[in-house]
């Protein structure tokens, strides 16, 4: 990508789809946002300059970005159309997310490109699957994931964030840590990170031209690293990054210079 | 050894398929009679070469060369355990620390040294 411009949907409209009531904590969209702001120029965001993109023959590098914008969603969910088993009666399919990110794009007058990254938060309880087949899904295959749609020359780049239920989408036992002192929002501002990077890195998935990745299992930067933490340097042992005073504690990205996990950038 | 038999027979073939080539090329004059001997041999070179084990086998690695390129995209996207397809296309997941540590468990934790490679168009 030539650029990682942000924009934040928490899509949390009164209900789920069976009628209960949604929930998303202040604390976790305050987090995930702040961790948004914060990522262009850090540690990890650094360590993304390394992969280039090449169009019309010429070399692109990861340039500057930062939320762009936020925006509080409150459409209605609509019919579920899949089976997340964790989350019976409330899921939600790609083409429906698909959907509502085209349509929150024109309310807002956001444009797609190359340079923008649209990510989707959305509720407790509701969940998510690919397809109406129901064979994958968050929280049984996924925490996470992005895609493309629409143009390659003008593509809506997104990344999918169903809640970052800490019972699958948090590790401690591999060494993960909550300096924001609430384990949801330490978990999903991880699996967001993880997200932004990959999708700043091999942006077009659906369609291609592809970007980085590994020949032999399809990996991408993040996966080479996930729910590795390495050491945690800061706030007494709790995060592995400060950025612009706030804390976090993040998976490592892959280094192809070092060949290693790392925390911060060449 | 019909293997070997085979590669020798075709080894054969090829350099007199060159000698041949070479002397033809260095004349200065055409030579019907040379010609004729030449596009003989030729003939004869291209039917062995169809019709050997050996032959087969080098035919067949060609074509599989030929094929890797569109292979390995078509891998890369559909069998990785990353990449989710469907309709809508396709999108690269982060799996659930369980399913991660299965996935690590069949590849191993060591990966190989400057394992990202650029996919994209290159000019």
């Amino acid at each position: 990508m030539t650029g990682v411009n942000l924009y934040a949907i928490f899509w949390i409209p009164p209900t789920l789809q069976n009628g209960q009531t949604t929930t998303l904590s202040a604390t976790y969209q305050s987090v995930a946002k702040r961790m948004l702001a914060d990522y262009p120029y850090h540690g990890i965001a650094n360590n993304s300059t390394q992969y280039y993109s090449t169009t019309s023959g010429t070399r692109y590098f990861v340039g500057a970005g930062g939320l762009i914008a936020s925006y509080l969603d409150t459409h209605a969910y609509p019919a579920s159309g899949c089976h997340d088993s964790v989350t019976p009666g409330n899921c939600i399919t790609d083409s429906q997310l698909q959907a509502e990110i085209s349509r929150v794009m024109s309310v807002n007058g956001w444009t797609p490109g190359l340079n923008k990254i649209f990510i989707v938060f959305t509720s407790t309880g509701e969940g998510s699957c690919f397809d109406s087949t129901s064979s994958s899904c968050a929280y049984t295959s996924y925490c996470a994931y992005h895609g493309n749609f629409g143009s390659t020359s003008n593509p809506t780049i997104y990344a999918n964030m169903p809640y970052a239920n800490p019972t699958y989408c948090y590790s401690a036992s591999r060494g993960q840590h909550d300096p924001n002192g609430d384990i949801p929002s330490d978990a999903v501002v991880n699996v967001t990170s993880h997200e932004v990077t990959e999708a700043t890195t091999d942006p077009l998935v659906s369609t291609g031209p592809y970007g980085w990745y590994d020949n032999a299992n399809g990996e991408e930067i993040g996966d080479l690293c996930a729910w590795m933490f390495g050491t945690a340097d800061w706030d007494s042992g709790l995060a592995n990054q400060m950025w612009n005073g706030h804390f976090y504690d993040l998976q490592m990205e892959y280094d192809n210079h070092t060949s290693t996990c790392v925390k911060i950038g060449p | 050894l019909i293997f070997r038999a085979s590669l020798r027979n075709d080894v054969l073939n090829w350099c007199t398929f060159t000698q041949l080539a070479v002397s033809f090329r260095s004349s200065h004059f055409v030579n019907f009679a040379r010609l004729a001997q030449v596009t003989h041999n030729s003939f004869h070179l291209r039917y062995n070469m169809t019709r050997s084990l050996a032959a087969k086998g080098v035919l067949g690695a060609a074509l599989f060369a030929c094929l890797v390129p569109c292979m390995v995209t078509a891998q890369d996207v559909v069998n990785s355990p990353h990449v989710v397809t469907g309709t809508t296309g396709a999108v690269h997941i982060l799996p659930t620390t369980e399913i991660t540590e299965q996935i690590e468990a069949q590849r191993g934790p060591v990966v190989a040294p400057g394992v990202l490679s650029y996919h994209g168009a290159q000019s």
